[in-house]
């Protein structure tokens, strides 16, 4: 990485160590395809089986359940356009203002298709209301969409208590875990969960790969596959496998198993120490509470500064500090970040929102430099706009 | 200008502006002059004043883009040290050329020269 100061976890981790040799000698010592029977590909296809023995492990799912995608995104298209296509018309799903546009956008897109989408509402804390979830399951959706952890703020779904409130009417629930994987317990054995969006790049992965959990006992739901065309993957989703890019996924899979929760505390341990770094400024609006967001994340909306001139700042300045803003960023053409918007947030205060991430690599030293740089920039930016 | 030259150029003066305005001092300028554009959630203000040797001192405040800001800092640029005449003479299509701007960051530009003219108008009153 290039950046002084990187806490763009949520964007894309770092590679996690090993992971590039363990590709680099997949993809040169195993160029087989894996579908073929000869040795070469029983070699490449004994990568994949052992990855996804690693990945599936880490959700609690066996091997034979996890379909490789090109990521969350493809995932999360795999999951609820293939649930609508297979129920066809009259198809009917459940979700949430706040879900990344991985969901949202493929949503909007089969509503205009003649699906029908509950959209649920967040409150001011980026909360569901189990109540209305619940008023939206009595209606008798196909699916349920929800993302267990929002990739903007980092509030953390109740995915346990959703997932027993769908199966008890019946309903069955994809998660979108792309924030989730190795920072939350997730065992999809003990939580009745259809069908997980997962991500590699996230934990420490390469870019590029993905999966989508389907689950093969009750409660199931049926999947029409979204690429066609030579029946890999048990007819779900076509393509030659990626050897060297799900061996990967893998290598970093299990390190995730390793140290991934038990990390948590650290990263919340470093998010407070940002915060409480940050907070004398005043005008900061935290966006999530500290105790329901995942330990890595911290929302910062900023008022008195321009978010596009806040992002470049922080960005191009000396020390850079690479940190991401929620959505493009003119308050006034209403291009800020939906999720923040949605728990109350104005345009504009929703426009000069930061996102910091952390992850391995970050630690006290950077943070408190991150914490000086945010605020020595917001002072600038504050000073520049006082007078105008 | 390339654009990847134009967008450093650009970045570089919102990093460092040189004429921005000390926020302690403001009320030592004699005149200012300001302008918005709503629809880009920008504002931008021009302090004036003119030396005893007769040539002017500028310096502005900006709440936009780093391109607002950079736009604020050119034209303090442009008409510091000159005559008030000089005021009369710069054009959109000055800052447009010399920070090549894109089409979608004109409206910087047009907030500095507005922000300039009302200056000067408030410099003469």
């Amino acid at each position: 990485m290039s950046a002084s100061i990187y806490l763009d976890h949520a964007a894309t981790a770092p590679l996690a160590p090993g992971v590039a040799e363990v590709m680099h000698d997949v993809l040169v010592g195993a160029p087989g395809n894996p579908l073929s029977q000869h040795a070469e590909g029983r070699a490449a296809c004994a990568h994949i089986d052992a990855a996804a023995e690693k990945v599936a492990g880490l959700i609690g799912a066996e091997p034979r359940e996890i379909v490789w995608t090109s990521g969350a995104t493809e995932s999360s298209n795999l999951a609820l356009r293939g649930v609508a296509e297979f129920i066809g018309a009259g198809a009917r799903i459940v979700s949430v203002v706040t879900e990344h546009p991985a969901t949202r956008d493929t949503l909007s897109a089969l509503a205009k298709q003649g699906v029908t989408v509950d959209w649920l509402e967040v409150d001011a804390h980026g909360a569901i209301d189990h109540d209305a979830l619940a008023a939206a399951v009595a209606q008798g959706p196909d699916l349920v969409s929800i993302m267990q952890v929002n990739n903007e703020t980092g509030v953390i779904h109740d995915v346990p208590a959703i997932a027993e409130q769908c199966a008890a009417a019946g309903v069955a629930l994809h998660v979108d875990a792309a924030q989730s994987l190795g920072r939350l317990p997730i065992d999809v054995s003990a939580t009745p969960i259809a069908l997980m969006s997962l991500s590699a790049h996230k934990i420490g992965g390469p870019k590029g790969i993905g999966a989508l959990y389907v689950r093969r006992r009750a409660p199931k739901i049926g999947v029409a596959a979204q690429i066609i065309g030579g029946g890999q993957q048990r007819g779900l989703r076509a393509g030659t496998l990626p050897t060297h890019q799900i061996a990967g996924f893998g290598a970093a899979a299990a390190q995730a198993a390793r140290h991934g929760i038990a990390s948590q505390p650290e990263w919340a341990r470093l998010r407070e120490r940002l915060w409480q770094g940050m907070a004398p400024l005043g005008g900061l609006l935290r966006n999530g509470r500290p105790e329901t967001a995942a330990a890595p994340f911290l929302s910062v909306s900023v008022t008195g500064v321009h978010g596009a001139a806040l992002i470049t700042g922080l960005n191009e300045g000396e020390p850079a500090l690479a940190v991401s803003t929620g959505a493009a960023c003119s308050a006034a053409k209403g291009e800020s970040s939906h999720v923040v918007r949605a728990m109350g947030r104005s345009p504009r205060e929703a426009a000069a929102t930061i996102r910091f991430s952390l992850g391995p690599g970050v630690d006290e030293v950077a943070i408190d430099a991150a914490a000086q740089r945010f605020r020595d920039e917001v002072r600038r930016l504050r000073t520049l706009a006082e007078a105008a | 200008m390339n654009r990847g030259a134009a967008d450093d150029a650009i970045r570089a003066r919102f990093l460092r502006p040189t004429y921005a305005v000390d926020a302690d001092a403001v009320d030592a300028w004699p005149a200012s002059g300001a302008a918005d554009t709503p629809g880009e959630d920008a504002r931008c203000r021009v302090f004036l004043a003119v030396g005893n040797d007769g040539r002017l001192k500028a310096a502005f405040a900006a709440f936009g883009p780093p391109v607002v800001i950079a736009c604020a800092d050119w034209i303090c640029e442009r008409v510091t040290a000159q005559t008030v005449e000089i005021t009369h003479t710069v054009t959109l299509a000055d800052v447009e050329k010399a920070l090549a701007l894109t089409p979608t960051q004109r409206y910087a530009g047009l907030l500095a020269i507005d922000a300039l003219s009302n200056a000067v108008i408030n410099l003469g009153q």
